[in-house]
């Protein structure tokens, strides 16, 4: 099964970029793009797609603001959010207004897909920042205060394999040390 | 005019040249103490006289300057206490006029229009056309006049008895043309010329005064205006990084995964890196020029990911606690974030302290920022090196102001308080 996508991104390469990437996989089909949020808002009313990819920065509306506006068009429409912002803040933020997280458009293109197929699959809610949910299971142990040998007991890993999770994590929120890996998912609001 | 907030009443301006209280009155307590100074010295001559012309010790010339002089120390705390324009310059008057009832007693003792004292009567003109009203000062000048003038005039006409301490001048006394010539070149002309050149002197000060007060509201809202288009300037340029040049560099990377197979996978991942670099850099510089937290989440977002990757770089420990209960302009927000950011600077670079501790609240119109951190501390009178200089005068710019409590060993505490709107500045 598809899932069917609309694509809301002000900025022409990127979204034409997205459109080629995601057209490329069979699971998934984009079937209208907007470049602001009215067309945006007019499209998903007529093509009732079940995924909304939302820019976070919009020339007519603040992306944040819009989320609400697309949920109240009832159906089952899921929103993710785009953004070009490292700062988990903003994936926050969007949770806090009903998104399903936020996706990193510098992230590589197979984490992107990895962290939408989890979304369209009806994945948990509290994706953040593209996590997957491994990834948050062992950010969450961490931020709780659990060592690595707790957090691979906990998990069912083995301590090496949170070490390795841990390095990724840290070059991906260009994060130095432990603490402020540790730091940041808090900041998620992972605890 | 961040100092006094004493109660200003509208006044004739030239009344006022001083622009502000705090410092008319420091003026007039200045000339209190010049006095006092000149009669301690008038008292020392006078008892030198006595001692040595064996003058008799009922002659009143040694008291009178002693008895004024000690006078000066009650005028001056009644002068110091006036907590309002109008009561300062009445109380200023009614010591004139003490002043002036003085003189002539003193003159009328001494030898009457004859005597050289007569010229005491000049400090009086002078300071009471400086520093009053037009109308208090031509009131004090008046009774200056009238008393010369009735004390010649009386004394020739026999109404009060002439007294004469040096004999060749007894004859003159009585001459009418010499106390009419007198009369006109010392209280009519003196007095009333002084009076008159010293108001003219009076009102071209604080014409420039003015101008200068004007000049400087100009700068004020001038610096205003160049801070917000720096602001937006560099906001622009933020954004254009951030929403152009990085969402191009993502596009790139996004292209490029179709390609893959083509270009090889070591090619594919030294491109990926290459390209990831240049994001990072781009998102270092922006968030330098203006972080993009500001504009889209506010404030507190913002301090708390400043204060994160501080901590990050430096090891400190940083709280930060938020109590925002009014909206704060975007000026204002930037304005608190830079003062943060130089602080947490300072707190790094010299301080060597452990942990520091951010508080923003807000409530009635003000915005309250302390930022405390327990380091070596510093002297807040010598600040020059510490970029405090250029973070208070930005605080002034916005009608803010910024306080330092510090001392070595035990921190510092620098805490800035400004409206939380900008047009509340401007209607200061």
């Amino acid at each position: 099964m598809t899932t069917r996508l609309l694509l809301v991104d002000d900025h022409a390469v990127v979204r034409e970029a997205l459109r080629q990437l995601l057209d490329a996989e069979p699971d998934f089909e984009v079937v209208g793009t907007a470049d602001c949020g009215s067309t945006g808002l007019a499209l998903a009313l007529q093509l009732k797609p079940d995924l909304l990819l939302l820019d976070i920065s919009l020339p007519d509306t603040d992306g944040l603001d819009l989320i609400e506006a697309f949920l109240q068009q009832g159906g089952d429409l899921r929103v993710v959010m785009l953004s070009m912002h490292a700062e988990p803040e903003y994936a926050a933020a969007a949770a806090a207004r009903g998104a399903c997280g936020l996706i990193s458009k510098s992230d590589s293109p197979a984490r992107f897909l990895e962290a939408l197929r989890h979304v369209a699959a009806g994945g948990d809610m509290t994706v953040h920042h593209g996590l997957t949910p491994r990834e948050r299971d062992v950010l969450s142990e961490l931020a709780r205060g659990a060592s690595d040998e707790e957090a691979a007991r906990t998990l069912g890993l083995r301590p090496k394999t949170i070490e390795g999770y841990c390095q990724r994590l840290m070059r991906r929120f260009d994060v130095h040390t432990r603490v402020g890996l540790i730091r940041y998912a808090r900041r998620l609001g992972l605890e | 005019m961040h100092g006094s907030r004493k109660p200003r009443e509208a006044t004739d301006a030239l009344a006022d040249p001083f622009g502000d209280f705090d410092d008319l009155k420091s003026g007039i307590v200045r000339t209190i103490v010049i006095r006092r100074i000149t009669l301690a010295i008038f008292s020392a001559v006078a008892l030198i006289v006595v001692l040595v012309s064996r003058i008799s010790w009922l002659n009143p010339l040694p008291y009178a300057p002693v008895a004024w002089f000690l006078l000066t120390f009650p005028f001056q705390r009644f002068i110091e206490r006036q907590q309002t324009l109008r009561a300062l310059h009445l109380a200023h008057t009614f010591f004139f006029i003490a002043e002036v009832a003085l003189i002539t007693v003193l003159v009328h003792l001494m030898g009457g229009s004859e005597w050289i004292g007569s010229i005491f009567y000049l400090f009086t003109v002078i300071y009471a056309n400086f520093f009053l009203p037009r109308t208090h000062g031509a009131i004090v000048t008046g009774l200056v006049v009238a008393a010369y003038a009735g004390l010649i005039m009386f004394e020739y006409a026999g109404f009060i008895p002439h007294r004469s301490l040096f004999q060749p001048f007894e004859e003159l006394h009585e001459n009418l043309s010499y106390n009419l010539a007198t009369l006109l070149a010392g209280p009519v002309s003196v007095y009333a010329v002084v009076a008159f050149t010293v108001r003219t002197f009076a009102a071209v000060y604080a014409r420039k005064n003015r101008m200068l007060a004007t000049r400087e509201y100009q700068l004020e809202r001038m610096s205003r205006r160049l801070l917000s288009a720096h602001d937006d300037e560099r906001r622009r340029i933020a954004r254009g990084l951030h929403d152009d040049l990085i969402q191009s560099l993502a596009a790139i990377k996004l292209r490029l995964a179709p390609a893959r197979d083509r270009l090889g996978d070591d090619t594919y991942r030294e491109i990926c890196s290459i390209v990831d670099g240049a994001i990072a850099e781009t998102r270092t510089l922006a968030y330098s020029v203006r972080p993009p937290l500001l504009d889209d989440l506010g404030l507190v977002p913002s301090l708390r990911r400043l204060a994160d990757s501080v901590a990050e770089e430096s090891g400190l420990e940083i709280a930060v606690h938020a109590e925002i209960d009014d909206s704060l302009d975007v000026a204002v927000e930037s304005l608190l974030f830079y003062v943060s950011r130089e602080c947490l600077q300072n707190a790094v670079r010299h301080a060597r302290a452990r942990c520091v501790e951010i508080s923003v609240s807000s409530a009635d119109g003000f915005a309250r920022l302390s930022i405390r951190d327990n380091g070596t501390g510093f002297n807040p009178h010598d600040v020059q090196g510490f970029g405090l200089r250029g973070v208070r005068e930005r605080v002034g710019v916005c009608g803010g102001v910024l306080s330092i409590d510090s001392g070595s060993g035990r921190g510092t505490t620098i805490t800035v308080e400004v409206p939380s709107h900008d047009d509340a500045s401007t209607a200061r």
